[in-house]
């Protein structure tokens, strides 16, 4: 049973990785278990500056999932180059560095230092929790066609876009990052939502509107990916909601390629370990003899 | 670092909302008072919920807890024999003080830690005081167990049992160290009257509850964004700038 992929920039022995912002830079996953035995590693958004990130309440949790607003904390790519890879580094594991900014000035300088450390970067233009964090690249095909283009132009490795899912139709969006040059999508970032608490009749997030991850949301994933696999001739990398080899199963099926789990690793540290042992048992059962087999399976 | 599925081998309501629930596991678990765990809800809950320890000895802990919302709810559920996935021991303890008349201030379920606290600093012969700050008389708990090994004042706000007012109405004047578990209001009163050094012990709203997701953050006075579950959640006063 293989549970090989080939990516733009990635070889990965199993299509397995953790969502950026679920996993920070690894260290603390690393206690749990062997970070090579995942398929990659996406890192924590970088930006060209420190950010402190949203006011607490940052989490809360909903029916079946989960709203976020950290709002991009990270110390800055400077500081992620020289504190937090030598760790990473340690591993063989491909790595993918998420970067975020909000100009394309700033994605550009980041991507042009993050590019010759990683074996790919996952471009954010889809934070729903911060003004300035990328989403009017995400949800606008002319400003997300211009950032994809001009970070095309720096960047030494491929790069990934990791689309929102806050918009009319995710096929636009999709076939403009693919026109700019975009080597690969990730799909989805978070669904904007609320949550009121009622004795203080206030929206319980600092931030008032957070992202919504975990399992409430894996129909929507499941949708737009299937919705863009046939309008695009890159790959996927298909995230939101992912528990389960079942799960990832489900995503190949629509279209994704390799998949990235995020919510889950809070539930259970163990998840992404678990799936990737569970992965071949699961393929074998639906008549599967590698991952590649599976991907867009359900279009044909 | 590990999670274990522990057994229920008590769960009680000890007043009003407040649960108690005792767990085992037939292995060691190495926790230390003022950590915390963190404790899986049956399904459709995604997150765990962070519980500080009231006590642990061998593979047995207990953990006391109030029911806030859907997820604390579901928890009161468990029975005797049932199992709870368990995440810990997480965060930094309590560091035990040089000092020798020390006072423990607890608001709510910020109690629970500060009586095992109590339990170690008695066993190291300290003069220990507590003062425990309750709404009102239903919701008062472990004031006969913390009696043990400290001189109570239970307050509350109504006056319905013990002193009425506020936890900073009826501090020790003799303590030289203090160690403080509640609400951030409660915390940030004792730092703007007591000129004694101390501990916090804070709460946050978690999401990995071991530093990667950032969800429990607090600035700090000297170091930028920290943790409550890594570097916390038991900070030394004025550390923290308590929002």
């Amino acid at each position: 049973m293989s549970l090989r992929v080939h990516l733009p920039g990635l070889e990965l022995k199993n299509p397995v990785m953790p969502a950026s912002g679920c996993f920070s830079f690894g260290k603390e996953y690393a206690q749990f278990y062997d970070l090579d035995t995942l398929g990659a590693v996406i890192m924590k958004a970088a930006t060209k500056e420190p950010r402190l990130g949203n006011k607490t309440p940052r989490v809360a949790e909903t029916s079946s999932g989960m709203l976020n607003a950290i709002g991009l904390q990270n110390p800055g790519v400077d500081k992620i180059i020289n504190g937090e890879m030598p760790f990473l580094n340690g591993y063989a594991l491909p790595k993918i560095a998420n970067i975020a900014g909000s100009s394309p000035e700033e994605y550009t300088e980041t991507a042009k230092k993050m590019s010759p450390h990683v074996q790919a970067l996952e471009l954010n233009i889809s934070c729903p929790n911060v003004k300035e964090g990328g989403i009017q690249f995400g949800t606008d095909p002319h400003l997300a066609s211009n950032v994809v283009r001009q970070v095309k132009k720096v960047s030494e490795v491929p790069v990934y876009v990791k689309l929102s899912p806050n918009v009319t139709d995710i096929r636009e969006m999709a076939v403009a990052c693919e026109q700019a040059g975009a080597d690969g999508l990730s799909m989805i970032n978070t669904i904007t939502g609320m949550q009121i608490l009622k004795e203080r009749r206030r929206p319980l997030l600092h931030n008032q509107t957070g992202g919504l991850s975990g399992p409430a949301i894996k129909p929507v994933a499941i949708r737009m990916i299937y919705e863009v696999y046939p309008y695009v001739s890159i790959p996927i990398i298909g995230m939101g909601g992912i528990g389960s080899a079942e799960d990832v199963l489900e995503f190949l099926l629509a279209g994704a390629s390799a998949v990235a789990v995020g919510t889950a690793n809070f539930h259970n540290p163990f998840v992404m370990p678990e799936i990737i042992a569970d992965l071949p048992g699961v393929l074998r059962n639906y008549g599967f003899s590698s991952v590649e087999e599976a991907i867009g399976g359900a279009h044909y | 670092m590990q999670t274990y599925d522990m057994k229920v081998v008590n769960h009680r309501e000890i007043s009003e909302c407040t649960y108690e629930i005792t767990l085992q596991t037939d292995v060691f678990f190495p926790a230390e008072p003022g950590q915390f765990v963190h404790i899986l809800v049956d399904p459709p809950h995604q997150l765990r919920r962070p519980l500080s320890l009231a006590s642990s000895s061998g593979g047995e802990i207990t953990v006391v807890y109030k029911t806030f919302g859907e997820g604390t709810r579901t928890l009161t559920n468990k029975k005797r024999g049932d199992t709870v996935n368990v995440l810990g021991p997480l965060g930094n303890g309590f560091t035990l003080p040089e000092q020798e008349k020390v006072m423990l201030v607890g608001g709510g379920v910020g109690v629970p830690p500060l009586l095992w606290l109590a339990k170690e600093l008695h066993k190291d012969g300290k003069k220990v005081s507590a003062v425990l700050g309750f709404k009102s008389v239903n919701q008062v708990f472990y004031r006969r167990e913390m009696e043990e090994y400290a001189e109570v004042t239970v307050v509350t706000d109504d006056g319905s049992s013990g002193e009425k007012g506020l936890v900073t109405k009826w501090l020790d004047p003799e303590a030289d160290v203090y160690y403080a578990c509640g609400p951030n209001p409660m915390l940030k009163a004792l730092e703007a009257q007591l000129a004694i050094p101390g501990y916090n012990s804070m709460e946050e709203r978690m999401g990995c509850a071991i530093g990667a997701c950032f969800a429990c953050t607090v600035e700090t006075t000297d170091d930028g964004y920290v943790n409550v579950c890594k570097d916390g959640p038991v900070f030394p006063k004025g550390r923290v700038k308590l929002p």
